[in-house]
């Protein structure tokens, strides 16, 4: 194993590279944070304290976020980086075997994800001292830390294989880490009021390696409403079984793609269709056919943003389709919902709905959103293109408001393919057109600070792979990390949480929408708007300052 | 129309240009040659106000670029060694969104786009997707794209790398061609015998520094002030040979061929031959070999090293 070539470059290289420095202490004083912040005040707790359970709930989950936002940083960009190089079919020229290829890849990223992990054993070794945790708890701990972790390596280098750039693979990668941690969740937050659902919801959500973490360190965690046995093993057990599983298929289908890779180099693009059957595969492939480059003959009026026209010839339509398909699983989310209210199956309680719609649609926007102008800048630069448009006249402005314009149509796929869940949370009746205004303020702001936290990571990276990183990681401290108040008790003073809370778009938006969810906070959504539209502010400044540079005479 | 008056650029310690002076005349194409790192890129991209020098002056087509680049822009067209393209477009849109971010209004447009494809002779290509072309065919349209505009003065930086020797033949006529358009072309190459046959006027650089500046066969000889000829004798060409011995210098003789260099105008060289023949020598054939670009540039550019050696020694 140590043999291969390309394990050893790629370990080199990402051991002596400064980013990987900087991502272990980012990663060790997030969690070395958290058990500061969550120790107690008040002398050693006992095992059968709550509060020592509490750190170490969240010190495990926070280590499984972390390993989430990373996973895809090493695996997913491992191909496509060489595809980028030129140098992935080089790779097929030598004597290295795609099984070379793939366990080389797999075994650099898993390498760097498990030196972070064992790298926080020591901060982990603390939660000893509180008496919260045992030694056959930490070997399970740790090893469903580091299934997650392979699991996620393997997930992104699938991707990674399948996907032409390193933009489009971690944004796919992030999604489907996010799919895979969140969405088994839904069903057991949905029906939890009936209980004749509860061993498949209980099944289904045991897919989530946050489920299963939860299940070794709270007792109670795989019992049904009401305290009721669901007969099923540790959800800790499942987990195993599903991740074990997919990681064996995703594995062969790796295998079987980079085998295909080497014996028929892919051509992703064909240089002109005049095959009839081509031609009329193409039209039957609606409404895709409505923004099939073969079909526009048009010029760039002269009131279009020439920016804003190439964007969306090139880069949004011209490129992907995945926009249409992020809009239909948007409507598809949302009919859903919608259909689950209507037809009274959950029978939650309408804050509840509210909040499973909200988080829904926040949620949306904060994943999708940012990888629309991750690649404003970097991608312009990746592809030699940033000095053709310095000979042009395209100002600082024009550039930007091109690139905004174009994330701005598929923002609004999105919003459309929301509508129905808003029509259903209307007619849930409790809700005034007021609130509801209120809570589409916030997510206005969302997708707005979204944007520019895109555009500012893309103006500050050299490549796409670190802007899409550093987008995900502010996002995710705003939007996850802020609700870290909720953990910390009475550890805070109200002031304190609510301000943390404040910067949280989720927990303003609950606030606003519902009756029952932090109706202790102060009022959360107003201090919110401030924030989120000042940060917005400051990094769409900064996005130009950069722009005006680069556009600019070079120094 | 381009000019530089003691143009110099520093990045930290390392000097690109040293107090660069060239002009370059209207309609003019000028072969730029040095060998990597010597100061072409760097002259290039000041010329196209897309680089700020650290100091001298830069004009072209009588606008200084470095107090106006926005306005250089207007009269610049520059294609770098590597074409960028986007994703999913076709070579027409691909131009006629450089020509609406040149802002050329769309009544213009179409025939403008036409007219530069008809003119690179990339007609063919027209409905290609730009990032499914070949290398050759990329540099071609990269050429359009610089002329969208309708710029007087080009910059092509190594327009005919890694272009096959048919696609370098036709680039060299698209330069001719460019040129009886009235565009005045600065072009930076390393496959020399091509700048001889194509350029009118050629500049050699060298770490920072213009070594020659001149029409491409005074270069030649200026550097060069031996010529070579080489003469076919009916019989063996031994006798030829010991008789030259005096007269010129007999750098070879292979069987009834021997090759002689001297120093003199044709006139010394047709005294010479009627010698020869005056002396019972039966020539059959002569013909003077031509000095090539490259061995020109190995020369100087092996001077300036030497000279830099004996810097660093002292």
């Amino acid at each position: 194993m140590l043999d291969n070539p390309i394990l050893r470059r790629e370990l080199t290289s990402a051991l002596r590279a400064r980013l990987t420095f900087l991502l272990a202490a980012l990663y060790l004083a997030g969690l070395a944070a958290i058990v500061w912040f969550l120790w107690p005040q008040e002398g050693i707790y006992s095992l059968a304290a709550q509060s020592s359970r509490s750190v170490l709930l969240v010190f495990t989950v926070g280590q499984l976020l972390l390993v989430m936002l990373y996973a895809p940083a090493f695996g997913a960009t491992a191909i496509t980086f060489e595809k980028e190089q030129n140098s992935y079919e080089l790779l097929f020229t030598t004597q290295l075997t795609p099984a070379n290829i793939i366990t080389g890849k797999l075994g650099s990223a898993v390498t760097c994800l498990l030196l972070f992990v064992v790298l926080s054993f020591p901060i982990f070794t603390a939660c000893f001292f509180l008496g919260a945790v045992s030694v056959p708890e930490t070997i399970v701990i740790y090893g469903l830390t580091v299934l997650t972790a392979v699991f996620f390596a393997l997930l992104g280098l699938t991707v990674s294989a399948a996907r032409p750039t390193s933009h489009s693979a971690l944004v796919t990668t992030y999604l489907l880490i996010l799919a895979l941690t969140a969405l088994p969740w839904v069903p057991f937050i949905i029906l939890q009021s009936r209980p004749e659902a509860a061993h498949w919801t209980t099944l289904v959500r045991a897919a989530s390696p946050l489920a299963a973490l939860a299940s070794v360190i709270v007792p109670t965690f795989d019992l049904a409403p009401g305290g009721v046995r669901t007969g099923l093993p540790a959800s800790w057990k499942i987990f195993v079984t599903f991740a074990g599983g997919l990681s064996t298929l995703l594995f062969a289908w790796l295998m079987v793609g980079v085998y295909r890779a080497a014996r028929r180099p892919d051509r992703r693009f064909v240089a002109v269709i005049d095959d009839p059957k081509l031609l009329a595969q193409r039209k039957l492939r609606f409404p895709f056919y409505l923004i099939d480059p073969i079909r526009r003959r048009g010029h760039i009026p002269d009131w279009v943003n020439p920016v804003f026209a190439r964007e969306m010839r090139a880069q949004a339509f011209g490129g992907g389709i995945w926009i249409f398909r992020s809009a239909y699983l948007c409507l598809a989310g949302s009919m859903i919902l919608m259909s689950l209210v209507a037809g009274n199956i959950a029978m939650g309680s309408p804050d509840l709905i509210r909040t499973v719609a909200l988080v829904f649609q926040l949620g949306l926007v904060v994943l999708v959103v940012p990888a629309l102008t991750v690649g404003a800048i970097t991608q312009e630069r990746e592809r030699g293109n940033l000095d053709l448009l310095r000979q042009t006249r395209i100002s600082p402005w024009q550039f930007i408001a091109g690139k905004l314009a174009t994330a701005g149509v598929f923002v609004l796929f999105i919003v459309v393919g929301a509508a129905p869940l808003w029509f259903s949370i209307y007619f849930l009746k409790t809700n005034t057109v007021p609130q509801i205004l209120i809570v589409w303020k916030i997510i206005g702001a969302t997708m707005v600070l979204a944007l520019l936290t895109g555009l500012f990571s893309s103006a500050i990276a050299k490549k796409t792979a670190a802007a899409t990183g550093i987008a995900y990681g502010i996002l995710a401290v705003l939007s996850v990390a802020t609700l870290f108040p909720l953990l910390m008790g009475d550890q805070l003073t109200g002031n304190l949480r609510d301000s943390v809370l404040a910067l949280n778009p989720f927990a303003a938006a609950i606030q606003a929408l519902t009756t029952e969810y932090f109706s202790e906070s102060r009022e959360l959504w107003r201090p919110h708007l401030n924030f989120a539209l000042t940060l917005s502010g400051g990094f769409l400044a900064f996005a130009s300052f950069r722009v005006w540079k680069m556009l600019s005479p070079e120094k | 129309m381009i000019r530089t008056e003691q143009l110099t650029k520093k990045y930290e310690n390392f000097l690109a240009l040293d107090h660069l002076d060239l002009t370059v005349g209207e309609k003019e194409i000028f072969g730029y040659i040095g060998p990597n790192g010597a100061g072409k890129t760097t002259t290039i991209r000041i010329l196209a106000g897309m680089l700020a020098p650290t100091s001298g002056k830069a004009e072209v087509g009588g606008i200084d670029v470095v107090a106006h680049p926005k306005r250089a822009k207007e009269v610049v067209g520059y294609a770098p060694d590597a074409v960028g393209v986007y994703r999913g477009m076709r070579v027409w849109e691909y131009l006629d969104f450089f020509a609406a971010a040149h802002r050329i209004p769309k009544a213009k447009r179409k025939s403008r786009v036409d007219d530069v494809l008809n003119i690179t002779g990339a007609d063919a290509m027209r409905d290609f997707f730009v990032d499914s072309l070949s290398h050759g065919m990329r540099q071609r349209v990269g050429i359009a794209r610089t002329l969208v505009h309708d710029p007087k003065v080009l910059f092509l930086d190594e327009p005919t790398n890694g272009l096959d020797p048919r696609a370098r033949i036709e680039m060299r006529a698209l330069l001719k061609s460019l040129q009886q358009l009235g565009k005045t072309i600065l072009v930076s190459s390393h496959i020399l015998p091509e700048l001889a046959t194509t350029c009118d006027r050629i500049g050699i650089i060298e770490q920072g520094k213009m070594l020659l500046c001149d029409s491409v066969e005074h270069v030649l000889h200026q550097v060069e002030d031996r010529r070579a000829i080489e003469i076919e004798m009916l019989g063996d060409a031994q006798p030829t040979a010991d008789y030259l011995k005096g007269k010129a210098e007999v750098q070879q003789v292979i069987g009834n061929m021997l090759r002689v260099s001297l120093a003199g105008k044709d006139e010394d060289i047709a005294g010479l031959l009627a010698d020869l023949v005056r002396q019972g020598h039966q020539v059959l054939w002569y013909r003077e070999v031509p000095v090539e670009l490259e061995h020109v540039f190995l020369k100087v550019t092996a001077e300036i090293k030497a000279g830099q050696r004996r810097v660093d020694d002292a």
